[in-house]
């Protein structure tokens, strides 16, 4: 009986005791959910109070994660890597803490924190290769406990702490692993136990979704910055070209530019050269260069131009004048193509030089005659002037009817989409069939009828043209100013992208 | 067909080594990085002899030619020199309204351009070479 008694009791301890065990056992998940839970509200928080609007970026955001990371986990070390899909690796952006190198390595610096830092960013670890890697292409994350038996984690060279143990957790959003939160060694020398692991995972978890709304919010004020800065820089170049096409008695003048991208390297100006509005300098510029340096090379190459044209009545000499002072700032791959002519308004004389530009064209209206010229010249910005000096200038005289039009390489070149050009003779054709138009009329033709040609195919070149017509009577008045009209067209360019 | 693409051949005459390039395609804003690439790849391996071959090449947009007039430029100024070796008539026409064909040397045969760079000795009857 009191052997009956005796196991009775003792069942009742072994039950009471593993009930005491599995009341340890529950208590500790809930301790640790509790910690997973505090630690992730306060990892919420910890974000929302360093980010505001104003400051979201990817790289602060990292370093907040990786800071609080190696808090949770009482990590000595860790980094934030993320994965660059365009060659499938993955590299460090933020190293927190003593990290060591990763890959297999010699010859580091490993005193200087701040070089170890910077090579550790450098270094792009393939997808599948090392723990890193390894984490980065499955998906799935892991604990070392025992770093220094482990072949996928390399031991760095002596003076470096050695690896003891490191948890790596991938950031998975959307279904894509987009990176790795990594930490490294226990403060105090122990290794990290489960529960540290379970918090990192469940805190990548948290990271990933915030991660990939900061990196989509950054690509969007990138690109909104770009778009802005070019905004700015088609304004600033809309600037440069003249507002109004000038008043002549005896000629009507039009002019228009069509940018290919938001901004060009095509231009045109009008000035007058002299005091008494005799002489009407014209030019027609492209730079071979297009986006921004373009748009700032050709704000040069007017400057300078519109300095040495002054009371200056020989072109060949002003493009020479020109060349040397923008042959210094151009870079080696930048030339600037021009016509710069000067018409005599009183003696109908069109006297030009041809820096390397299409030729001038010359349609009369009666006789229905083309003329091309093409002085031989060099563009501008190539080579030193001993080579330039061999550019010719042309003075050619000038009838009532003749309409002379400037043009750029992006009229003649305009492509469809079988990649057939416009070419120069269905331009010089549609010339001579429109000659009747007003000059302002014609070049509105022409940019419809490339238009028609190209069928909405986006041109890679600006479009630049320029024409005047001499008139019978010299001194008629209420001429259109065809000009006012081509910035309006500027603008509808630019409007048709946005 | 890709829009471009490149082959590279040595050339060398007695101690001096050059490089020729067989361009296919087109040049423009776009094919011109991969030319730069190419040609800069080359000349860090100290060459400055250089042909480029283009009888097979279609157009060459105002980028591609800045590239070749640095490149022109950059190899005179290591003591070297660039030679267009057959451009087709189009190309030809481009660089000739630029004003270009005046800068750049021109030849119409391999050993033209091979006299062009100095790697072929024009005094010396062919075969002895």
């Amino acid at each position: 009986m009191a052997l009956i008694y005796l196991v009775i009791i003792g069942i009742l301890a072994f039950w009471v005791a593993s009930l005491k065990r599995r009341e340890q056992q529950l208590l500790q998940l809930i301790e640790k959910y509790h910690r997973e839970r505090k630690a992730t509200f306060a990892f919420l928080n910890n974000l929302g109070e360093r980010l505001t609007t104003s400051n979201i970026a990817l790289e602060p955001t990292l370093e907040i994660i990786t800071e609080f990371i190696m808090d949770a986990t009482e990590a000595e070390a860790g980094a934030a890597f993320l994965v660059d899909r365009s060659d499938n690796t993955v590299s460090a952006r933020i190293v927190q803490g003593m990290f060591p190198p990763l890959m297999p390595t010699t010859n580091y610096v490993l005193t200087k924190q701040k070089y170890l830092e910077e090579r550790l960013k450098r270094e792009k670890i393939p997808l599948g290769q090392g723990l890193i890697g390894e984490v980065a292409q499955s998906g799935l994350p892991a604990l070392v406990a025992d770093a220094e038996n482990d072949p996928r984690v390399p031991q760095p060279p002596k003076d470096f702490p050695r690896i003891r143990s490191i948890m790596a957790a991938p950031l998975v959003a959307r279904g894509q692993i987009s990176g790795v939160l990594v930490v490294v060694n226990k403060r105090g020398g122990g290794t990290f136990s489960q529960e540290d692991y379970d918090l990192l995972v469940a805190l990548a978890d948290q990271a990933a979704s915030t991660v990939e709304f900061v990196k989509l919010h950054d690509e969007f004020v990138k690109k909104q910055r770009i778009e802005q800065e070019l905004q700015v820089a088609h304004e600033f170049q809309r600037m440069l070209l003249p507002e109004k096409c000038p008043h002549v008695p005896g000629y009507r003048i039009a002019a228009f530019s069509k940018p290919a991208l938001e901004v060009g390297g095509d231009y045109y100006d009008f000035f007058f050269v002299d005091d008494e509005r005799r002489y009407l300098g014209i030019v027609i510029a492209d730079v071979s260069g297009k986006g921004i340096p373009g748009g700032l090379i050709m704000a040069m190459v007017r400057a300078v131009l519109r300095a040495e044209a002054r009371g200056n009545l020989s072109p060949r000499d002003v493009l020479l004048r020109t060349n040397e002072r923008t042959y210094e700032d151009t870079k080696d791959n930048v030339f600037v193509t021009m016509i710069y002519g000067i018409l005599d308004t009183k003696e109908r004389l069109f006297r030009f030089a041809r820096a390397g530009h299409e030729p001038v064209v010359v349609v009369n209206k009666q006789t229905q005659r083309v003329r091309l010229h093409s002085p031989e010249g060099i563009a501008l910005g190539m080579v030193e002037n001993d080579i330039f000096a061999s550019t010719e200038e042309k003075t050619i005289r000038l009838e009532a009817g003749d309409i002379v039009t400037l043009y750029t390489d992006g009229v003649v070149e305009a492509r469809d989409e079988a990649k057939n050009e416009y070419g120069q003779q269905r331009f010089l054709d549609f010339l001579v069939a429109n000659r009747e138009a007003s000059p302002g009329e014609i070049l509105n033709k022409v940019l419809s009828d490339i238009e028609s040609f190209t069928r909405g195919i986006p041109q890679h070149d600006d479009i630049t043209l320029v024409a005047f017509e001499v008139l019978e009577v010299a001194d008629e008045v209420n001429q259109p100013n065809d000009c006012e009209k081509e910035s309006h067209l500027i603008a509808r360019a630019g409007n048709e992208r946005g | 067909m890709k829009a471009f693409s490149y082959e590279i051949r040595e050339v060398s005459y007695n101690d001096y080594k050059g490089v020729c390039f067989v361009l296919r395609g087109f040049i423009d804003a776009h094919t011109v990085i991969e030319f730069e690439k190419a040609v800069s790849e080359v000349m860090d391996g100290g060459i400055n002899r250089v042909v480029l071959e283009m009888s097979a090449l279609n157009y060459v947009s105002s980028a591609g030619i800045g590239a070749m007039m640095a490149l022109a430029r950059k190899l005179s100024q290591q003591g070297g020199d660039l030679v267009l070796l057959s451009p087709t008539q189009k190309v030809y026409t481009i660089l000739e309204g630029l004003g270009f064909t005046k800068i750049f040397k021109i030849a119409y045969t391999e050993k033209e351009a091979l006299e062009k760079l100095h790697l072929a000795d024009p005094e010396t009857p062919p075969g002895q070479q």
